[in-house]
């Protein structure tokens, strides 16, 4: 497994796809913090209610930016039929899944470290008096666990990766409704809110909830993540190439 | 008799169908070690399906297949002992040469070191080791592909139309390459290609391919010992002509082109003689000769009727 990924990660040299995409949410997120600080003449006044703003921005431009990511990762594989080589080398098609799966994984999380480091510097800026270690601890455990919880929603994009082949926007185009749905929440009711993975995120991230419904958004998430991978290897088996 | 264990590709009644058409049709092929086996066909007949199922890029609707005696299903460690290169050489566009052949190099495991500076001057890519393979010519492009195919020293080679793009030289070298590594090194080769001039060249075996039928495996010697020789007859009436030949003179070992012309593999009749029964009977004869089938026209008659390219 090992040498998948180094082999992954040795694909990634001159590739302009991944610096671009984190850029992007860097910036943005960047972006965000100097608005409330500079731009917006008024703004949140209690930290606790910016920061729900924070994880639905960080957790929509992460989701929009995987679409992109994983639709290079494999789109490409099947466009320059480097897959051929790849699988014929050979590799396993769980191993050249996983491969994918640990490089969007570690995209993932290099850019959202970064994005974690440039809220808590806005947090701290924004809100010098009241912010301290108690809104940094806040920020830093629950932007992860919303965004590693999104992450697992999101792997179904594999499927469809798998699924598109060549054609690059059907990944996209999910990568965005995923988006949607996440953005949506707040406004969803409760009961399919915490059923339905990708606002069950939020649910899980941004409420106290009981044991039942606690169980039954992670349930939820959790499910969406392995049937996701377990159909994409289903579907890539079958595949002919 | 070869024994069993010195097939290194053995497939029997391997079928392949995408919707309702079946591309692959009952393909049973055998490659003997140290071989070169020549798959020969028009575009579309199945070669490239037949290199990918072997490959375990496709799967086959039915059959089996035998790769060192194993199936590759129950012991996938056996495609780590095949090189190959299927349809278009495939790399990372911005890579350079030399980047591409290291990750693939990583993804291979058991190679030397230096595999990846062997390789490139094996095939004579060391100049341009550094340049993007999107900058490639298609030539270049192809010997990567080689160089790749090569870089863990397989045992087997499977090899689409390798020498597609290249250049007269470059053709004549790889020739040669492939020439030295079976006879030098013992290697295995299963070649595919349209070029029969090609094939004819390098292979020991040759299996014809129409349709997606494996219409004939055999030798290349003996195909040229069979057909050696034929008596070329153009007539004025190819009807009676042929009549004459079945009923009279007994003779069934024949073809028929478009030119009113038989070529009989029979030489159980002199030439003259069966001129002199045509004359006899008023069928008019504009040329008569001795001759010889290339493999071109061995494939024309295999495939019935139907050229190469």
């Amino acid at each position: 497994m090992r040498k998948v990924i180094s082999a992954e990660w040795m694909k990634l040299k001159h590739n302009r796809i991944f610096a671009v995409c984190s850029l992007l949410t860097l910036f943005a997120s960047a972006f965000m913090v100097f608005k409330d600080l500079v731009i917006v003449e008024s703004p949140i006044e209690d930290y606790r209610f910016w920061l729900p703003t924070v994880y639905l921005v960080v957790g929509a431009l992460l989701s929009i930016m995987s679409g992109f990511i994983i639709t290079f990762l494999l789109q490409r594989e099947y466009e320059d039929r480097t897959i051929n080589n790849v699988l014929t080398a050979p590799t396993s098609r769980l191993r050249f899944l996983l491969g994918k799966l640990a490089i969007w994984l570690i995209w993932y999380v290099g850019t959202l470290i970064g994005v974690v480091i440039i809220y808590t510097i806005g947090g701290w800026l924004i809100y010098p008096d009241t912010f301290g270690l108690t809104g940094t601890k806040s920020l830093v455990t629950t932007l992860l666990k919303y965004c590693l919880l999104a992450f697992v929603a999101a792997i179904p994009l594999l499927t469809v990766s798998v699924m598109q082949r060549k054609v690059f926007y059907p990944t996209i185009m999910i990568a965005l409704a995923f988006t949607g749905i996440q953005m949506f929440a707040v406004n969803m009711p409760y009961k399919f809110a915490r059923i339905i993975p990708w606002s069950a995120v939020v649910v899980q991230s941004l409420g106290e909830l009981p044991f039942k419904d606690d169980l039954i958004t992670l349930g939820s998430i959790f499910l969406t993540g392995i049937i996701g991978f377990v159909a994409a290897y289903w579907l890539f088996k079958k595949q002919d190439l | 008799m070869v024994a069993m264990e010195q097939f290194i590709v053995k497939t029997a009644a391997l079928s392949k169908q995408y919707n309702d058409q079946l591309v692959v049709k009952d393909v049973s092929m055998a490659i003997p070690k140290g071989k070169v086996y020549g798959l020969l066909g028009r575009n579309g007949a199945g070669k490239t399906t037949i290199m990918k199922i072997l490959l375990g890029l496709a799967g086959a609707s039915a059959g089996e297949v035998l790769l060192f005696g194993q199936s590759p299903n129950k012991h996938p460690e056996v495609y780590s002992r095949i090189g190959n290169i299927i349809e278009t050489p495939s790399f990372y566009p911005y890579l350079s040469g030399r980047e591409n052949l290291k990750v693939f190099s990583k993804l291979k495991g058991q190679v030397q070191k230096d595999s990846v500076e062997k390789a490139l001057k094996l095939v004579d890519l060391t100049q341009a080791e550094h340049k993007r393979f999107a900058n490639y010519s298609l030539g270049m492009k192809q010997r990567l592909g080689i160089a790749n195919a090569l870089m863990n020293d397989p045992e087997l080679l499977i090899l689409d139309e390798p020498t597609n793009g290249l250049d007269p030289i470059g053709i004549a070298e790889i020739r040669k390459l492939l020439k030295e590594l079976t006879e030098v090194h013992g290697k295995t080769i299963l070649i595919s290609s349209h070029q029969l001039s090609e094939i004819e060249q390098i292979a020991d075996i040759i299996g014809i391919l129409h349709n997606g039928e494996l219409l004939e495996e055999c030798d290349l010697e003996k195909i040229a010992q069979h057909n050696q020789r034929h008596i070329s007859i153009t007539v004025s009436d190819i009807h009676q002509a042929t009549r004459l030949l079945e009923e009279n003179l007994h003779l069934t070992n024949y073809t028929v082109d478009g030119n009113n012309t038989i070529k009989i593999f029979d030489f159980s009749f002199e030439p003259q003689e069966i001129n002199r029964i045509f004359g006899k009977n008023g069928i008019e004869v504009s040329s008569l000769f001795i001759g010889s089938v290339n493999l071109e026209e061995h494939f024309r008659t295999i495939t019935g009727g139907v050229g190469i390219a």
